[in-house]
């Protein structure tokens, strides 16, 4: 097996790069409006670089060349569009079916151009996915500890760990608090989608009050919508005519008033029938768009949130007893996501866990979205409908979906690169592109370069586990193969006979 | 029992002086006084050569000539540097020297540091042990705390402060940055608005008053006797004659210096507090909006993830920071990284200070710099980030931070060169005078 020699970080290519800048600020200098380096550093920024059989990322413009270019040249770089092509890979569009060996072209991070006979401009940026699956950005509908609190533009720390890893899982685009943001790894720019994407409800058989009262407001916003309506209607004849009073609408109802308008979608957590039922109930009654998350006994009773056309985020792994004492179907069911959809109810799947943890049992957080999916698919879902839980109609639900969540023209070039279906537990990403930014490289990746390095189905063996190997000799790397293992083995073996025989013949 | 010491000091060179039969030379004692002589030295000049054996003479604090064999009044006090090294005093470009700590929040661009000062309190003996003679005052507190003080360690209290108003020191996040410089900007927006509306409201007086007095003549040449008394026509007049003079409306003193700031971009040195990679992209945001580029102090711990936005710190070529001299790695792993040398290597003027502001780490700052170079970094801009680099930040590099005709005797005597292992400070002079002097633990 043909091993590559890998660093775990190779920081001399970035002191060289950084050098190759510096012996280029005279040239900066004498540029009068470029005084302020900050977006230019930006832009000057060294592409990752990958290994032989990663997707090979080339590009016509290496940044030395660029640091090295002229002052004309570098003003003129300001105004060029950034081109990134991804050629050659297997593109699942997710809502145009799948294209083999289609060049996707991205221009300042928006797709361009998806298809067969693309040219890709020569100053492209282009990263060869031959032989590699490309999926759209994963859009995950609630995530924790990936953006910052707040206004997640100012709060977000984009080198964060949480970030990297959930890049490194192909998510693109979360639900984080209650704004639609990106993963834009290393820069601040483009990060926010959506915000204030839902309107939260609560109407628990639980809390009988609160129940009552939402109703109440519903009612009083009702009321005002139907009188607004009268009184559009009739003021042009009736000159006496009053305008409603608006004075009593506002904060939760002001919020109220958006849902009932269509403006908004509204979000409500429920488990169990009866909250489920009740919450389809209201959302026929006053006629608003809901998305009930968790949903798990969603399946018993499917037709009625397919008739109203509710929305459901469900967790397919999720496991809840059965209650022996209802006459009923209840509890949870791994069917709940197939059933569901086959009813006509837009599902969108989230792992149980909706941050990165590195605790507990492994495989049920973010940054296993792709596996919950998979389990949609154990539970009857067709492979091409369990993708679209976590691609266009996660993105549908959030109503980000003019945006991401598919790999068609016009959209955000969000693209996940891997080497095989990503609903295989043994697919890795290998590169994730955001906003037309390579987001995500596994081969600098400092937590995931050393597994499988070559991309090969079976490479690992114990060495390869933990303790984790940091920096690795070339004869390190010779070690972990098993075959090289073998043959080294037996020479020892064989130099070991080898001096017992002459140790035989002296004693002779 | 610093001014014990100084006494001393001062005795000490008087009294042989005094002494001498008067005979032996005509020039008067006081007169060579102000000579003082380090002879037999090995100079680190920072800016410059390596010397050995070669005398620095030093007059009224200044140092008026270095060489190898110069000349000197014979009666100059003498100090003999056999087998030691003389470098500039260390400058620590932030510490807060020990000193009581009160947290505040929020925007006080009006208080500086030099007003906490107290002479009794602080650990400037650590300092003055660890060969610093200048250092930048730090006020403490979250958002704009304030300005610091440019002072020195030792010396007439009168005299220690080299700058009361000192930099800006700003650790404001990126949201409460964005918020302190729209009110500045919002603070000369309505100086601007008071000003025009004053201006308006002169012109339209100053017509009145023309019209007035059109009136007046026409009345006159009309040649009718005023029929209302006489004393309506002074109070009218005075106006036009005394122009009124424009008071502008009040600054918030809190705002004032970016206010300044906003105004001229030179006016204010700012010092920009910052300790994650993504709070660099951040606050660069809020930097290019109101077109500031500061100085940044950057609180790189050991597993930094800095170096990744190395470039955008670098904002123009004359960015200085301040980093702590420590070791690095590469986050969430155990591979070493050299941080310091990697942003030095991205364009920025570094200034190191120690690693912790404790009277621990004061004295290890050299042993650190030392480590540095042994990692390959270059030795005089290791010894410079120290010296001259800090100067440069704190804005006194006229006068300090290397050793140089006309600038200020601020030097350490050490027994080792300045980065081998084990090497100490054996003496502290500032401005010409021994200050501090470290003999062997018994």
């Amino acid at each position: 097996m043909n091993r590559h020699l890998i660093r775990p970080f190779n920081w001399q290519v970035l002191v060289g790069l950084t050098l190759a800048v510096l012996l280029a600020l005279p040239a900066l200098a004498q540029d009068e409006d470029g005084r302020r380096r900050g977006k230019r550093g930006r832009r000057a920024r060294s592409q990752p670089t990958t290994q032989a059989s990663q997707p090979t990322t080339t590009s016509t413009t290496t940044s030395t060349s660029t640091s090295t270019s002229t002052t004309s040249a570098e003003s003129e770089e300001e105004e060029r569009p950034a081109y990134l092509a991804v050629i050659n890979g297997r593109v699942h569009t997710i809502t145009d079916g799948t294209l083999i060996g289609a060049t996707i072209l991205c221009k300042d991070g928006v797709i361009e151009a998806i298809g067969g006979g693309v040219r890709v401009p020569d100053e492209a940026e282009v990263i060869d996915a031959a032989g590699f699956d490309v999926y759209p950005g994963l859009v995950a509908c609630g995530a924790g500890g990936i953006h910052g609190g707040g206004d997640k533009r100012d709060t977000t720390n984009v080198f964060g760990l949480n970030m990297e890893i959930a890049l490194a899982g192909g998510i693109t685009t979360t639900l984080s608090g209650n704004d639609a943001a990106k993963l834009t790894y290393g820069t601040t720019d483009g990060l926010l989608v959506r915000k204030n994407v839902f309107a939260s409800l609560r109407y628990s058989a639980n809390r009988p009050l609160e129940r009552a009262r939402l109703r109440e407001d519903l009612e009083k916003v009702r009321d005002y919508l139907r009188a607004v309506q009268r009184y559009t209607l009739i003021k042009e004849r009736d000159e006496d005519a009053e305008e409603p009073d608006k004075s009593e609408i506002k904060g939760k109802l002001d919020e109220y008033l958006k849902l009932l308008k269509g403006e908004r979608v509204a979000i409500a957590s429920a488990n169990e029938v009866g909250d489920i039922r009740a919450l389809v109930g209201l959302a026929e009654q006053f006629g608003f768009e809901l998305v009930i998350r968790g949903a798990t006994e969603a399946w018993s009773i499917a037709e009625e949130p397919g008739r109203a056309k509710v929305s459901a985020i469900v967790t397919p792994r999720n496991s809840t007893s059965p209650d022996e004492r209802l006459n009923r179907p209840s509890g949870a069911s791994i069917e709940n996501a197939a059933i569901l959809a086959r009813h006509g109810v837009p599902v969108a799947v989230l792992p149980a866990s909706t941050s990165i943890t590195l605790w507990g049992l492994a495989g049920r957080d973010l940054l296993h979205l792709n596996m919950e999916a998979a389990f949609a698919v154990r539970g009857g879902m067709r492979n091409d409908e369990a993708l679209r839980t976590i691609t266009i109609d996660a993105a549908r639900i959030m109503r980000i979906d003019d945006r991401v969540g598919s790999l068609e023209v016009g959209k955000d070039a969000d693209l996940v690169i891997c080497d095989g279906d990503i609903l295989s537990y043994m697919t890795q990403v290998h590169h994730t592109i955001v906003n037309g930014r390579v987001a995500y490289a596994k081969a600098d990746s400092s937590l995931y370069r050393h597994i499988r390095p070559a991309g090969g189905p079976i490479e690992t063996d114990f060495d390869d586990q933990w303790p984790r190997s940091l920096e690795w000799s070339a004869e390190d790397l010779a070690t972990t193969d098993p075959a090289a293992r073998k043959k080294a083995k037996e020479a020892e073996k064989k130099a070991d006979e080898g001096k017992e025989a002459e140790k035989e013949a002296a004693a002779e | 029992m610093l001014i014990h010491r100084l006494l001393r000091a001062t005795l000490a060179g008087l009294l042989p002086a005094l002494l001498l039969p008067a005979a032996a030379t005509a020039v008067v004692a006081a007169d060579d006084e102000r000579f003082v002589v380090v002879r037999n030295a090995t100079i680190v000049p920072v800016e410059g050569k390596l010397q050995k054996k070669a005398t620095i003479i030093i007059s009224e604090g200044k140092i008026t000539n270095i060489g190898p064999s110069i000349e000197y009044p014979r009666n100059a006090r003498v100090i003999d540097a056999e087998g030691m090294y003389v470098m500039p005093g260390l400058i620590y470009a932030e510490t807060r020297a020990g000193l009581p700590s009160p947290s505040r929040r929020g925007v006080h661009g009006d208080l500086l540091a030099a007003d906490e000062y107290h002479p009794r309190a602080g650990q400037f003996d650590d300092l003055l042990d660890a060969g610093v003679t200048t250092i930048g005052l730090l006020p403490t507190g979250a958002g704009i705390p304030g300005r610091a003080a440019i002072m020195q360690t030792a010396g007439d209290e009168d005299e220690r402060f080299l700058q009361r108003e000192g930099y800006l020191y700003v650790t404001s996040s990126k949201s409460e940055l964005r918020e302190a410089l729209k009110k500045a900007k919002a603070e000369i927006e309505k100086v601007e608005k008071a000003r025009k509306e004053f201006d308006e409201k002169q012109k339209a007086e100053a017509a009145k008053a023309k019209q007035e007095a059109a009136r007046k003549e026409a009345e006159k040449k009309d040649g009718q006797p005023e029929a209302r008394p006489a004393p309506a026509s002074q109070p009218t007049s005075q106006p036009t004659t005394q122009p009124a003079k424009f008071e502008p409306p009040k600054i918030d003193p809190a705002y004032q210096p970016l206010v300044d700031l906003l105004k001229d971009k030179t006016s204010v040195p700012i010092l920009l507090e910052a300790s994650q990679a993504a709070e660099i992209l951040h606050l660069n945001e809020v930097l290019d909006e109101f077109e500031i580029d500061p100085h940044w102090t950057l609180r790189n711990n050991r597993q930094s993830d800095l170096f990744k936005v190395a470039e955008e710190i670098a904002r123009t070529d004359e960015t200085r920071v301040v980093l702590r001299a420590g070791r690095h790695r590469v986050p969430y792993s155990a591979e070493r990284l050299p941080l310091i040398q990697m942003i030095a290597a991205a364009g920025c003027e570094v200034s190191l200070v120690p690693y912790r502001d404790n009277a621990y780490e004061y004295g290890n700052l050299l042993a650190r710099v030392a480590e540095l170079v042994r990692e390959g970094w270059d030795r005089d801009t290791a010894l410079a980030s120290v010296t001259l680099h800090p100067a440069r930040l704190l804005g006194i590099d006229e006068t300090r931070g290397s050793i140089k005709k006309d600038k200020v005797a601020d030097l350490i005597f050490l027994d080792a060169d300045p980065l081998a292992p084990g090497a100490r400070v054996r003496k502290v002079m500032i401005a010409g005078e021994i200050v501090h002097e470290v003999e062997d633990e018994q």
